[in-house]
């Protein structure tokens, strides 16, 4: 049989058993659905490179990352942007150097702690856009951009009433523009009265990112009847969490999610092709300097969450070697930006700077490959060659 | 050959056995090797697919119900959907999104005979089919800086030379059927922006606005454009096939929150709002908010619907929208008619005759999520 050739069930040698096991754990997985539950449990048995975990094993490890990440990551977004809020009240009562000063060295604060978590894009996030409405971007097109100096230059009232500006477009509520208020061309007039309507503009928008943390901080508070339940008690008749897997699926999901995402819109669209071909100002908080704090708060995050899951427990004894193998990607991760120095604007531009985060990106199609191809499979959370997003 | 005739129409390209000998199937039959001879032989019809081949590269395949293999062919990436002329006996397969290639081969011997490139600032999204005669080939194709979706036109007869192309009328323009009247285009816009620049990621997810449109496939004017009421329009809708009362069934992919439980299944019908089905919850759990296929019957009586994410297939009565059969298939795609059944492929490698108590077959590479019955 050629390697081309389709493998029939008369074409399976018996002498194979691997393949053997591939076909009857295929078989299992196609009885009608309300025979689902025993066959099941008898495909995941049958396949030795997949993990014997059990589900109270599996939802330990859902139960560690809402408990030790989720949580936690939502309670610093909340301090954080009371921070930023009562920074910009003082800002908006007292116009002056050192009160913008205090109000951006908030806002950087803010960007690290949404950094942390922002690869959670499941639960209480998606509902109402708020993931979005915190954080748009790319503003591809910079319609969004637009809209936020409208607002500026046109003097919107509205924007400064907390209910109508979570109405608006969502480009103009979050950390987009806010940076834009305290970064963007004219803000300097925040030191004096001048800048008084862009002040109380800004002061609505980190009053907005507060309500908006807050909500999803309270989602994932409740332990009954909220998304930690349905994660940590998947039932069959829920759409998105029916097994442990669902669940355990979805915690693993945001480093892949993580890692596509630092790969595909934070690095490469600014980087380019090379020096010449770079974007600098492609890159998220370029204005405020902050690309790199948030890049690394990414990294963080997602360290964190390796550490605090516990996912690499699941393992297969003969592929824990997986844990050491991407901790060292984390660590390269950490080690190669401890050499790089702000502002990135400049790094992409540069012949010799960009050798870093060229490093950076091979680290990071490492550990996305370590995650997608590896650990998923080995969990048996494979989504497989079609499940894959939208085609 | 009355391809697009009411009765045999179920989606673009497909057509039975008995019909596809008369045509090009003679001379389809005559090239196969002895062995995918004897295969073709044995089977009710045949099927193209992309797939991810053993030695890791990426092809398309050409198969019969029974898992056996016809042809195949290496493409240069990823493929997507698969369309065919039964006229000149030639295959299409296209580049799934945002990839730049598509490639006109020959599926009895799985020769390329021709790469079409799309154009500079368009990448094929993925799927297309051929006019009745033969003459046109269309494309949905994706305007990426100004994020537009269109249908562009190919004439078969000038080397597939690109003559033209209509605005889709939206975004994320996904799959295109031609009507049974064999004049107007059926175009599911996903609604979802993307740009090459950052790979496959989802870019306006707050105000996506997904539509089914209706073009006239000569002059490419707006015959109809349905949307979706707004609190479901993030239940991006790419994929179609129409049933024997020419309602264009669809699946939609949910982007919202998961707690959601939206409808995932309806039908259009140019002039009148979109018609969603109602499943009973368990039905609608086994779907996980991701329909990735949409297949209609040879008589159009049944839609089959699939959810790879949901390892579920199930069977709709297309008259009452009810559902009459689940079944579980891990990763479970593809769907194209087949007999009076459906056959369905899965990325694991299986085919899978639904309604019969056949044991699948499991094939030696992964199938992506569209087959096409030749």
């Amino acid at each position: 049989m050629s390697r081309t050739s389709f493998a029939t069930r008369a074409a399976y040698p018996a002498h194979l058993p691997g393949r053997r096991a591939i076909f009857g754990a295929f078989l299992a997985g196609l009885l009608l659905l309300p025979a689902l539950t025993g066959p099941a449990a008898a495909q995941e048995a049958s396949q030795p490179d997949v993990t014997s975990a059990t589900r109270e094993q599996k939802l330990d490890v859902v139960w560690n990352a809402i408990d030790g990440y989720i949580r936690p990551g939502y309670a610093n977004v909340v301090d954080a942007a009371e921070e930023a809020s009562g920074a910009m009240d003082d800002l908006c009562r007292l116009p002056a150097g050192e009160n913008l000063e205090d109000a951006r060295e908030a806002f950087g604060q803010l960007v690290n702690a949404w950094s942390h978590v922002e690869f959670v894009q499941f639960g209480p996030v998606m509902e109402d856009n708020r993931g979005s409405r915190i954080l748009f971007f790319p503003d591809r097109r910079g319609i969004g951009l637009k809209q936020v100096q409208a607002i500026i230059s046109g003097k919107d009232e509205s924007a400064t009433l907390p209910k109508d500006l979570a109405a608006k477009s969502v480009a103009v509520q979050g950390l987009g523009a806010l940076e834009y208020v305290l970064y963007g061309k004219g803000a300097d007039s925040l030191k004096t009265k001048d800048g008084n309507f862009r002040c109380r503009y800004g002061q609505a928008i980190a009053g907005n990112v507060l309500s908006l943390a807050t909500a999803i901080q309270n989602g994932w508070a409740k332990d009954i009847g909220g998304i930690a339940e349905r994660m940590t008690d998947p039932k069959a008749t829920d759409p998105a969490y029916r097994s442990a897997d669902d669940s355990l699926k979805e915690i693993v999901g945001i480093f892949i999610t993580g890692f596509e995402a630092i790969r595909d819109l934070r690095l490469k669209p600014a980087m380019g092709e090379s020096e010449k071909s770079a974007k600098p100002k492609l890159l998220l908080f370029y204005r405020a300097n902050l690309a790199l704090v948030a890049l690394r708060a990414d990294f963080n995050g997602l360290k964190d969450l390796f550490t605090a899951s516990n996912v690499a427990s699941l393992l297969p004894e003969a592929h824990a070697y997986l844990k050491d193998s991407i901790q060292f990607e984390f660590e390269n991760a950490e080690l190669t930006f401890q050499k790089i120095s702000p502002p990135l604007t400049k790094v992409v531009t540069s012949t010799e700077d960009r050798q870093s985060l060229t490093y950076l990106q091979i680290v990071v199609d490492s550990l996305q490959t370590q995650f997608a191809n590896q650990l998923s499979p080995l969990l048996g959370l494979s989504s497989g060659f079609s499940a894959l997003d939208g085609d | 050959m009355r391809l697009f005739d009411k009765n045999t129409m179920v989606k673009s390209g497909a057509i039975d056995r008995r019909s596809f000998m008369l045509g090009a199937g003679a001379a389809f039959a005559a090239g196969l090797s002895p062995r995918a001879a004897a295969a073709f032989d044995r089977a009710d019809a045949l099927f193209g697919a992309s797939c991810l081949r053993p030695d890791g590269r990426f092809g398309c395949a050409v198969f019969t119900d029974r898992g056996e293999l016809v042809s195949s062919l290496a493409l240069p990436d990823r493929g997507h959907d698969v369309a065919f002329d039964p006229r000149s006996g030639r295959a299409v397969v296209f580049a799934r999104r945002p990839r730049t290639f598509a490639i006109v081969f020959d599926p009895v011997s799985g020769e390329t005979i021709r790469t079409l490139t799309s154009p500079e600032g368009r990448h094929y999204f993925g799927h297309g089919f051929f006019s009745p005669d033969g003459r046109l080939m269309y494309a949905t194709e994706h305007d990426f800086d100004a994020a537009r979706g269109l249908v562009a036109v190919y004439d078969v007869e000038a080397g597939y030379t690109r003559i033209g192309e209509f605005d889709a009328h939206g975004m994320d323009t996904h799959e295109a059927l031609l009507m049974p009247d064999g004049e107007t285009i059926v175009i599911a816009n996903g609604g979802i922006e993307t740009h090459p620049d950052y790979g496959r990621q989802m870019l306006n997810i707050p105000t996506m606005e997904p539509s089914i449109v209706f073009l006239d496939r000569k002059t490419g004017d707006l015959i109809d454009k349905q949307l979706l009421p707004k609190a479901l329009h993030k239940l991006s809708l790419h994929h179609i096939a129409i049933d024997a009362q020419n309602r264009v069934w669809f699946g939609g992919q949910y982007q919202g929150a998961a707690s959601d439980t939206p409808p995932l299944v309806g039908y259009a019908r140019a002039g009148e709002p979109l018609t969603l089905s109602e499943f009973r919850p368990a039905e609608l759990a086994s779907l996980s908010n991701y329909i990735g296929s949409v297949a209609a019957s040879r008589d159009g009586e049944r839609i089959a619907v699939s959810s790879p994410v949901g390892g579920t297939l199930m069977i709709i009565e297309a008259k009452t929208g009810n559902v009459l059969k689940r079944f579980a298939l891990k990763d479970g795609c593809g769907l194209a008619p087949d007999g009076p059944d459906f056959l369905a492929t899965s990325g694991k490698g299986a085919v899978l005759r639904l309604e019969e108590d056949d044991a699948p077959t499991l094939a030696d590479l992964e199938w992506d999520n569209h087959i096409l019955a030749l």
